[in-house]
């Protein structure tokens, strides 16, 4: 075989090679295993048939010595006979076919019968009487008889003994014969195993020691190629993979740098926007209670006598105080948003009730510029739904509050409309706003809800304003599953509208219609550490006629209470020194059991995980402050129903 | 120990073609030389017994084999001489188309024996066996290659090629211990008693004299004696 061939051939051909040798080789063995066995089962059977020949022959001879000498005794016709029909009969065996093995014995074996023939024939050619010399002829021929005879009964025998032999040879020669080829076999399984080994198993050694290589890391190794066949293919492909995985991690090393950097990058930008959020949360807190004060203080003043210009002049100023309230829960809602931070709630509400509530609140801010509010809501629209009334209160204040704001004349027109339902909800009512005031260009409209700006500097100048409304309106919006949309009709007016989706709830019990509620006489709790708010919050609950028993702090409020006085209702301030409002909230609702009065908590930082924490300790409601009277009095509605419905 | 080879038709009665034999009841009264007691002896003894012709009616003149040559026959020393091969052919080569022969191949063979002391025997056993199985292996090489054995043959020394194959063809090799072997040294035996040319009166037990183990653990098949 020329290996030098073989070893430049494809795999494949290398295969059918070794595989067509081999196969060539076992069926030579196999072939030549058979060709012995069969020439070793003739030869058998040629022993057994020689064996069988010379026990005849054996067989005859001897009777032919028992006749001879039954005859030499007697010379009678009878044993003559019988001699000569036996002699026949000899002959006939000694004239079958033979083997060459069996030549010299049936060569010689034939001469002595021969001879035996003769001499008996010349033994009964001797007529009695005998003479002296017939007589020693008659010895001498029977002695003659009596070595021929038995020279035939040695080769006989000794033709049975070399078959028994032979037959035996034959035996072990086949079991040698079959233990030699099975002997060649094993050389030639070995030299396929050790070719295949050679040309695969090595390749594949070689391979799988270099894939363990690159797997532990060592992008530089590569596998040597020392046959141009599949292997040396699959080996170059390997190697051609490890080249590029060398280059993928180099490139993935600078990726990772630059993502390293971008997240230092990310996470520098949201601490500062957190910095940022919550510098505005605390500012807006910290402006918050003076302006709460302030607020609180100037309604007192009002309250009191005053001329009217007097009062003209501290309505201007509450309203001034008011405007800059919205415009820092603005700045408070935008940062949340911002932050990701803004969280609905989902509650039943009445629709029709919030958009009555909205117009209530600002109908005065429209009636002093002369402006007609009409309000349209869709009979058939449910009057309970599922979502976040104060969310959707936030969206309605703003349009409306806007439309008045560039509306000088004319009407604003609220619309509520049942529209078909959309995904996710069962059905999404359209909040329509149209005005008929200034309008927008329509370049104008897309700077619209960019936050703190206005359509352009003059704008900001004319009607002041951060420029938050629309923005959060919008945001809002979306997270609530809809979109703000506009048209305007430059100086003829505007129409902001808001798909809204809503979930419809089982109970659609109605409404009853909205009174304005004045809640009895009731005896409150006031704890507040600040002292323009203990004045404010005195003042208003007082004028609305009730009784207030004023506690400084968390301590003051415990002891009062444990000092068995009774109280309608509590107003507990978040934030004072030593303990807060949640600690001494959950001590008084430990203290008391589940009949404490209800407890309405005071903040101005109205950030949905603050009102949680408030419910969780057993805080029916939050206010912020600085609160509004009609707030406060909404709330005690809700909250005394609640009791009442509790205690019956 | 073992008989190695047989050759038949190996003795004849020489005589001149001018000596007047015809047949051979010619031969009484006429002078026939031989060595007494040999199988030359023991030949011509029974050549006349077979003719029916008494062996004392014939001139026996017993001479060493040594002397039986050279010839002249005749000229009233000796009308006939028994020989064997090779003095045979030798005489016949001396004198060509000058000689005839009475013979008789049942009666001439002669069985060549490997014969040894009981000493040597017991002494040297492992020699005896390696003697035997050499002769085994030439009865096995001269059955397979005849012709090669001939040309070899022809080419010893003293072989003539003429008469070499017609001699070979007549003549048996095999290692063998038979009971014939037993009853022709007894045949023998009994002749030379009868005939007084040994002193004792019975014949020995041959088969005490035979050594049959070591043929019989080389070859089983070849000993054919009853023991």
């Amino acid at each position: 075989m020329n290996f030098l061939l073989v070893r430049k051939a494809i795999l494949d051909i290398k295969i059918q090679t070794l595989l067509r040798i081999g196969l060539a080789a076992i069926l030579a063995v196999i072939l030549f295993v058979t060709v012995g066995i069969s020439w070793a089962y003739v030869q058998l059977q040629e022993m057994n048939r020689l064996h069988l020949l010379a026990d005849q022959i054996v067989e005859e001879t001897t009777a032919l010595g028992m006749l001879s000498h039954d005859y030499l005794l007697y010379r009678e016709n009878r044993p003559m006979t019988q001699w000569f029909a036996k002699y026949e009969s000899l002959g006939h065996l000694l004239s079958k076919g033979f083997s060459r093995s069996a030549l010299d014995y049936f060569s010689r074996m034939r001469l002595n019968y021969k001879a035996l023939g003769e001499i008996f024939i010349r033994l009964t050619s001797l007529n009695q009487p005998l003479n002296s010399v017939q007589q020693e002829l008659v010895i001498r021929l029977s002695g003659d008889i009596l070595v021929k005879t038995q020279a035939m009964l040695s080769d006989a025998l000794r033709l049975d003994r070399m078959s028994h032999y032979e037959n035996e040879m034959t035996q072990t020669r086949i079991f040698r014969f079959v233990l030699f080829f099975m002997f060649l076999l094993l050389p030639i399984i070995l030299f396929l195993y050790l070719m295949l080994s050679k040309r695969i198993l090595s390749s594949l050694h070689r391979l799988r020691k270099g894939a363990d290589r690159v797997g532990e890391g060592d992008l530089n190794h590569e596998i040597p190629i020392v046959a141009q066949d599949e292997f040396g293919e699959l080996t170059d492909a390997f190697n051609h993979m490890t080249r590029h995985l060398r280059m993928i991690t180099v490139s993935k090393t600078a990726l990772e740098s630059t993502e390293e950097a971008l997240r230092q990058a990310k996470e520098s930008a949201e601490l500062a926007n957190k910095a940022k959020s919550d510098f505005l949360a605390t500012m807006s807190h910290e402006i918050r209670t003076p302006m709460s004060g302030l607020l609180g203080m100037l309604r007192l003043f009002e309250r009191s006598s005053l001329t009217a210009e007097q009062k003209d002049q501290l309505v201007t100023m509450r309203q001034c105080g008011n405007a800059l309230l919205l415009i820092l829960e603005n700045i408070l809602d935008f940062s949340k948003i911002e932050a990701g931070k803004l969280t609905l709630v989902e509650q039943d509400f009445s629709p029709a009730a919030v958009i009555q509530q909205v117009t209530e609140l600002l109908f005065s801010q429209a009636e002093g510029k002369g402006l007609v509010l009409r309000v349209e809501v869709d009979g058939t629209i449910p009057s309970l739904v599922r979502g976040d009334p104060l969310r959707l209160q936030q969206i309605l204040i703003n349009l409306i509050h806007n439309a008045i704001k560039f509306t000088h004349v004319g009407q604003i027109e609220i619309q509520a409309k049942r529209e078909p339902p959309s995904k996710g909800a069962d059905f999404s009512i359209l909040f329509a706003v149209r005005d008929t005031g200034i309008g927008l260009r329509g370049e104008d409209i897309a700077k619209l809800f960019s936050p703190f700006s206005q359509v352009d500097a003059s704008t900001t100048r004319r009607y002041g304003g951060s420029g938050l409304g629309l923005v959060i309106a919008r945001r809002l919006a979306q997270k609530m599953g809809g979109d703000l949309q506009v048209e305007s009709d430059f100086g003829h007016g505007s129409l902001f509208y808001v798909a809204l989706p809503f979930k419809s709830i089982a109970s659609d019990a109605a409404l009853a219609p909205r009174v304005v509620y004045k809640p009895p006489s009731m005896s409150i709790l006031l704890v507040e550490d600040e002292s323009v708010n203990q004045m404010v919050s005195t003042g208003l609950l007082e004028y609305e006629g009730h009784r207030v028993q004023l506690a400084k702090d968390g301590f003051m409020a415990l002891d009062l209470v444990r000092s068995g006085q009774t109280f309608d209702l509590i107003l507990m301030d978040m934030h004072m020194p030593g303990m807060n409002g949640i600690e001494t909230t959950r001590q008084i609702v430990d203290y008391l059991g589940p009949d404490h009065p209800p407890i309405i908590g005071l903040t101005a930082d109205l950030r949905q995980e603050n009102k949680l924490l408030c419910q969780q300790v057993g805080m029916g409601e939050v206010l912020a402050k600085p609160f509004e009277p009609e707030a406060l009095n909404r709330l005690l509605e809700k909250k005394l129903d609640y009791a009442q419905f509790f205690n019956d | 120990m073992a008989s190695v080879s047989t050759f038949y038709d190996l003795y004849k009665i020489i005589f001149r073609k001018d000596a007047g034999f015809r047949v051979p009841s010619d031969l009484p009264n006429r002078r026939v030389a031989t060595t007494q007691g040999s199988s030359l002896h023991y030949f011509v003894h029974n050549f006349l017994i077979d003719n029916q012709i008494k062996p004392e009616t014939v001139d026996m003149l017993f001479l060493s084999e040594a002397q039986m040559f050279p010839l002249p026959l005749g000229a009233g020393q000796r009308d006939a001489f028994v020989a064997r091969e090779p003095y045979i052919s030798e005489a016949q080569a001396r004198f060509p188309g000058e000689l005839d022969f009475f013979s008789d191949p049942t009666l001439a063979a002669n069985t060549l024996n490997l014969i040894t002391l009981d000493s040597t025997l017991n002494q040297h056993w492992v020699h005896i066996a390696k003697i035997l199985q050499a002769f085994l292996r030439t009865e096995l090489f001269l059955k397979t290659n005849p012709q090669e054995v001939l040309q070899m043959l022809k080419g010893s020394e003293g072989m003539e090629s003429d008469s070499l194959e017609s001699r070979w063809s007549r003549s048996d090799h095999q290692v063998t211990l038979s009971q014939e072997l037993i009853l022709n040294m007894e045949n023998i035996a009994r002749w030379s008693i009868r005939n007084g040319l040994i002193d004792r009166q019975t014949i020995p037990n041959f088969v005490d004299l035979l050594s049959i183990d070591a043929l019989e653990s080389l070859k089983p098949e070849a000993v054919s004696v009853i023991h």
